[in-house]
């Protein structure tokens, strides 16, 4: 009975992706991978762009979560896909932030390198 | 009952799901923060076309600005090859990275959120040999998010390695192959770096600019010897002359457009 319920409360959403299966606590693992994001990336120095970038989305993302009640309400603000697809993404920045510090990235001068559109 | 219902009712919007996705993008045009407004895939049916190619381009112009400040530690030079793109107006977006910064770059856009390209499509190479760094080795990705297509190309001459992105991408295997059989590039950390498309056997890269067409050796079957056998190459043509005085202008042998100013002046 209860699996049957349990089924049903997932084939109530639309779900666009085939393979991926449907995460009923949704809501808890991205705030959580939100806050974890935010720690981790006060490791990168503050002037570099990629750290602001990232801090810019968490929060808007983060925002959207807690103030959305369903889940169908995070896909619609967000835009981005469907939320398991969300927790994807929020998983490969996290994992992306150390080795970015690893790398160092951000050293270099912007200004230097020229944007050329040819024909 | 209502359980069935429901079932049935999700089966059926399962059945039509490509197109209520895309459907519900048009309303994100002005509305989203950062970079989350590049959602709208290039497909769209909008009546003012003029004024979406404009921005299609503009839109890669500004995102090739953002890597250029999140990653300029990556990027030697950044193109938009313009005129390519005929039915949306944008061009195709090419990064110019050195060749120890390969991996970084690529992780960087396969898993960060605003460029999540991770779909791999294609390592291919070329080769310039009136340049020092003869070789160009060019990853091509496409992001399904962002409906975009992002070109990586790197330079190297016969001995430097480049890492390998199998570490990211498992579809890198065989096209990083084809590039060492053909041209010589060394993938290191490489699972299974050999031939694939040469002889067992064979000698030497061919698709360089300085091996030629018909190549080195030939093979045919030996009737004595009853096996197939590898002997260097004969051309049975007789020599034929080429007459040098010719109407058009005569290229000089591999691509030293300097000498070409020597020539004589035609008659």
């Amino acid at each position: 009975m209860y699996r049957t319920r349990f089924l049903c409360k997932a084939a109530e959403r639309v779900f666009t992706m085939v393979g991926l299966k449907p995460e009923p606590n949704a809501k808890e693992i991205l705030e959580k991978l939100y806050q974890e994001t935010l720690e981790r990336v006060k490791v990168l120095p503050e002037r570099s762009v990629y750290r602001q970038n990232v801090e810019k989305i968490t929060n808007y993302r983060w925002k959207v979560v807690k103030e959305s009640e369903t889940v169908e309400a995070i896909e619609e603000r967000v835009g981005m896909g469907l939320v398991e697809e969300l927790i994807e993404q929020a998983k490969s920045e996290l994992e992306l932030i150390p080795k970015f510090q690893e790398w160092k990235l951000w050293e270099g001068d912007p200004d230097k390198i020229k944007i050329n559109i040819l024909d | 009952m209502m359980a069935s219902h429901h079932v049935w009712k999700s089966m059926f919007y399962l059945w039509r799901q490509p197109y209520k996705y895309y459907s519900t993008t048009k309303s994100y045009w002005g509305t989203q923060t950062c970079f989350s407004s590049r959602r709208q895939p290039f497909c769209s049916t909008s009546p003012d076309k003029t004024a979406e190619q404009n921005t299609a381009l503009n839109q890669q112009k500004n995102f090739l600005a953002s890597l250029v400040e999140m990653i300029p530690a990556g990027i030697t030079a950044a193109y938009i090859h313009k005129g390519h793109d005929t039915t949306h107006g944008g061009g195709e977006m090419v990064l110019e990275v050195p060749h120890d910064k390969t991996i970084p770059v690529l992780r960087f856009l396969r898993d960060h959120s605003s460029c999540l390209y991770d779909c791999f499509i294609d390592c291919t190479a070329a080769d310039f040999p009136q340049k020092p760094q003869r070789f160009r080795v060019v990853y091509n990705l496409l992001s399904l998010k962002y409906s975009s297509r992002i070109r990586v190309q790197t330079h190297v001459d016969e001995v430097t390695p480049i890492e390998s992105a199998t570490c990211l991408f498992k579809g890198a295997n065989w096209p990083e192959r084809e590039v060492w059989d053909l041209f010589g590039v060394f993938f290191y950390n490489h699972p299974d770096l050999r031939r694939i498309l040469t002889d067992y056997g064979f000698e030497g890269h061919p698709l360089r600019k300085d091996f030629p067409l018909s190549g080195y050796v030939e093979v045919r079957y030996d009737d004595t010897e009853k096996r197939v056998v590898i002997e260097p190459v004969e051309i049975t043509q007789e020599y034929r002359a080429f007459d040098y005085t010719s109407p058009w202008e005569v290229f000089p042998e591999g691509g030293n457009f300097e000498e070409a100013e020597k020539l004589p002046e035609r008659v």
